[in-house]
């Protein structure tokens, strides 16, 4: 009996209060309460023994130091070193495949004697036959320069775009001059019948000959080229 | 429909597949081989409306199916050396199954590609390649 006093009383006491803790009008419990309040940082006790210094993060150990963060130099500009490295390389290009420069010659726009648009021209290569016919459009690309030779083959219209500078490129000559200067930069007109040009092989022909007698020296080289150009026909079958 | 420029006896001829090809639509170039149908045939001068000597004359009729090689093409195609070459029309010569030219001539110019596909048997029969 003696035990069941303080018991009731406690219940009476806790039921007490906790009706008081509920009348309260604002107050709001909950466990965050608890814990309110500004935490105060303790610092950490000056000599930590060492073995308890791998239960801190790693850059709260006290021998941990700031790492140097290494700042590179910038690499040295190639821009600066070459300005203009295509230009550069084309002008190598072109001293590989063109060293005497008369290709270059030939085929610069600025000269009056270069081949133009509307020329005939002969081109003949180091390996298969050569080609001729009416330039009907030059590309000035550098090392990449080509131009659209057209010519009619057994009555068939041929074109042809021959990389100027390659390798391959035996010689390159013009047989013939235009008449009157074009007045178009390309003669894509010439594939319509009522500007086709035909077959220019005589005029071709024509202008070996004359060369032959010029030249006088060579007329075996010159007479080559000439039967390699009139047919293929014969020299196809030669070579069979 | 391709101009056939050999002695057979076709003048037109329509490409109606491309062999060892594969994809939406298939192209061929030089040197590649084709199936095509007869659609014009050639006459031969005085003979020609004259039905016996014509079908003498000619080893293929209208309406046949054979295989062909072209041998020229409109496409301009680029060579190894970087250079192209262009052709005002498409052209096509007949072959029989085992690849042996249906025709003993040919009458314009071919491209010189059929040499790299190995139709030199075309090629000694041209008169002239590009």
């Amino acid at each position: 009996m003696a035990q069941a006093l303080p018991f009731r009383s406690a219940t009476c006491c806790c039921r007490r209060a906790v009706k008081f803790a509920w009348s309260l009008p604002a107050q709001k419990r909950s466990m965050l309460s608890l814990h309110a309040g500004p935490v105060e940082r303790l610092d950490f006790p000056p000599q930590l023994p060492e073995q308890y210094w791998s239960q801190l993060p790693k850059r709260m150990r006290p021998d941990q130091v700031k790492r140097e963060i290494k700042i590179h130099e910038n690499p040295p500009s190639e821009w600066k070193t070459c300005k203009e490295p295509v230009k550069l390389i084309d002008q190598q290009q072109m001293a590989i495949l063109d060293p005497t420069g008369a290709r270059a010659r030939l085929f610069d726009p600025k000269n009056p004697d270069g081949a133009k648009a509307g020329d005939i021209i002969l081109a003949t290569f180091k390996t298969g036959e050569p080609f001729s016919g009416v330039a009907m459009s030059i590309k000035w690309r550098g090392p990449h320069t080509s131009v659209l030779l057209r010519n009619q083959l057994t009555r068939v219209g041929t074109e042809m775009d021959i990389k100027v500078f390659s390798p391959l490129v035996q010689s390159m000559e013009v047989a013939q001059k235009a008449a009157k200067r074009p007045r178009r930069a390309r003669l894509y007109f010439l594939r319509k019948p009522k500007h086709d040009m035909g077959s220019v092989q005589k005029i071709v022909d024509g202008y070996l000959r004359q060369r032959a007698i010029l030249t006088g020296g060579s007329p075996g080289g010159a007479k080559r080229q000439q039967g390699g150009v009139r047919g293929g026909v014969r020299g196809g079958t030669r070579r069979r | 429909m391709l101009n056939c420029i050999d002695n057979s006896g076709a003048a037109i001829v329509e490409c109606v597949a491309v062999m060892k090809k594969r994809g939406m639509r298939p192209t061929a170039s030089i040197g590649d081989r084709i199936i095509v149908v007869v659609q014009k045939q050639r006459s031969f001068g005085q003979e020609g409306p004259g039905g016996g000597s014509l079908s003498i004359a000619n080893k293929v009729k209208r309406g046949d199916i054979r295989h062909a090689v072209v041998v020229r093409a409109h496409k301009e195609q680029q060579r190894k050396d970087g250079s192209y070459v262009k052709f005002d029309d498409n052209a096509c010569v007949l072959i029989n199954k085992s690849g042996d030219p249906i025709g003993t001539r040919l009458t314009s110019v071919v491209g010189a590609e059929l040499r790299d596909k190995k139709w030199s048997k075309i090629l000694s029969l041209a008169p002239l390649h590009v």
